[in-house]
């Protein structure tokens, strides 16, 4: 027992390492090339795992092998387009300018009920609103409303928006982040002035502190 | 890029460990073969004496690479292996000579198996 109970957690190092060497890609929307790198990834693991009779290195081989694959294969895909829609795929124009590409939907196998439920998910749920509907590579459904269904944005109002740039973390469970004081400009003097200011006596009561572009400390206390 | 050099590394490391592993275990595999025929060869005249400084031979050998080879092989295969090296050992220490020759040809053929199972050949990626 005591032999699986090693054997599962230096496996799951390899793999959490390899899965970290494959990118974040790899845990959002998979291509084809990558859900069967994972469903075999997880196969090569689950095997030296639970059967002793094979040693733990025919796993680590297995991985290296796969996670060589995977990465060759992006590589691959990265530098010519014609090996992207060989591995990949295309994309399939589910409806184009409105009208239902029945041919595609055959093709495809996909019946109008499902797109239809895919749509709806989507927020569009008449057909007339909807100008294009693409099935993307990684069987994600994109829905570009008409123009006239678009919502608005500031450009059609004619305004102009302030730039709200990225709030920096300053404080996280009462410790201080000191990189984000550099990226945010400002010194560890001036940050603590400025929560005595807003009524914080030490750090360490502080949970959660961020600073926005205009230099405002958003605070939020420890509960006690 | 960084990920690409760092697999191909672990990619040519495993093959060239394997080109390493299968010299080691083809040595190995001969020594176990030349040990096993002297023994057979011994049985047959039926020189006990010289049968049982054989197989302790045979044992001690066995003892040296046994762990090493549990590392990269399969470990039914090095089970399968201890067994009939016990029986062996039974059969000459009880000077049974049938049985005890039919357990080396056992040995031989189990050797080759763990030979065989490691090579690079289309019947093992099949």
């Amino acid at each position: 027992m005591i032999t699986i109970l090693i054997r599962a957690a230096v496996l799951y190092g390899y793999v959490l390492f390899s899965m970290r060497l494959m990118g974040k890609g790899e845990l959002a929307e998979m291509q084809p090339f990558e859900l069967v790198i994972m469903i075999m990834m997880a196969e090569a693991a689950a095997l030296p795992m639970e059967d002793l009779g094979v040693p733990l290195l025919n796993g680590f081989i297995a991985i290296s092998a796969l996670l060589f694959l995977q990465i060759f294969i992006s590589f691959i895909n990265l530098k010519s387009e014609r090996a992207r829609g060989f591995i990949c795929g295309k994309p399939s124009i589910l409806v184009n300018k409105g009208k239902i590409n029945q041919k595609e939907l055959n093709k495809l196998r996909i019946n109008i009920n499902d797109l239809i439920e895919q749509m709806r998910s989507k927020d569009y749920p008449a057909l007339e609103d909807v100008e294009y509907v693409i099935l993307e590579t990684n069987g994600d459904l994109s829905v570009i409303p008409k123009e006239n269904k678009r919502g608005v944005t500031i450009e059609d109002l004619d305004e102009k928006s302030n730039y709200e740039g990225l709030p920096i973390t300053l404080i996280i469970d009462g410790k201080i982040n000191h990189d984000n004081l550099i990226k945010a400009n400002i010194t560890e003097k001036w940050l603590l002035s400025r929560l005595k200011a807003k009524g914080s006596k030490s750090v360490e009561e502080i949970l959660f502190c961020y600073i926005d572009e205009d230099k405002e400390l958003f605070i939020q206390k420890k509960d006690k | 890029m960084r990920a690409l050099s760092i697999v191909i590394l672990i990619i040519l490391v495993i093959i060239s460990g394997w080109i390493f592993l299968y010299n080691d275990i083809t040595k190995d595999y001969d020594e176990f073969i030349t040990s096993l025929n002297k023994l057979n060869k011994q049985l047959v005249y039926e020189n006990w004496d010289e049968a049982n400084k054989e197989l302790e031979v045979l044992l001690e050998k066995w003892k040296e690479h046994r762990d090493k080879w549990s590392i990269f092989l399969d470990h039914h295969e090095i089970d399968n292996i201890d067994i009939s090296m016990a029986k062996t050992s039974r059969y000459v220490e009880t000077k049974n000579n049938p049985l005890a020759l039919g357990e080396i040809e056992v040995l031989i053929k189990l050797f080759e198996i763990v030979k065989e199972n490691e090579a690079f050949t289309l019947t093992n990626i099949l």
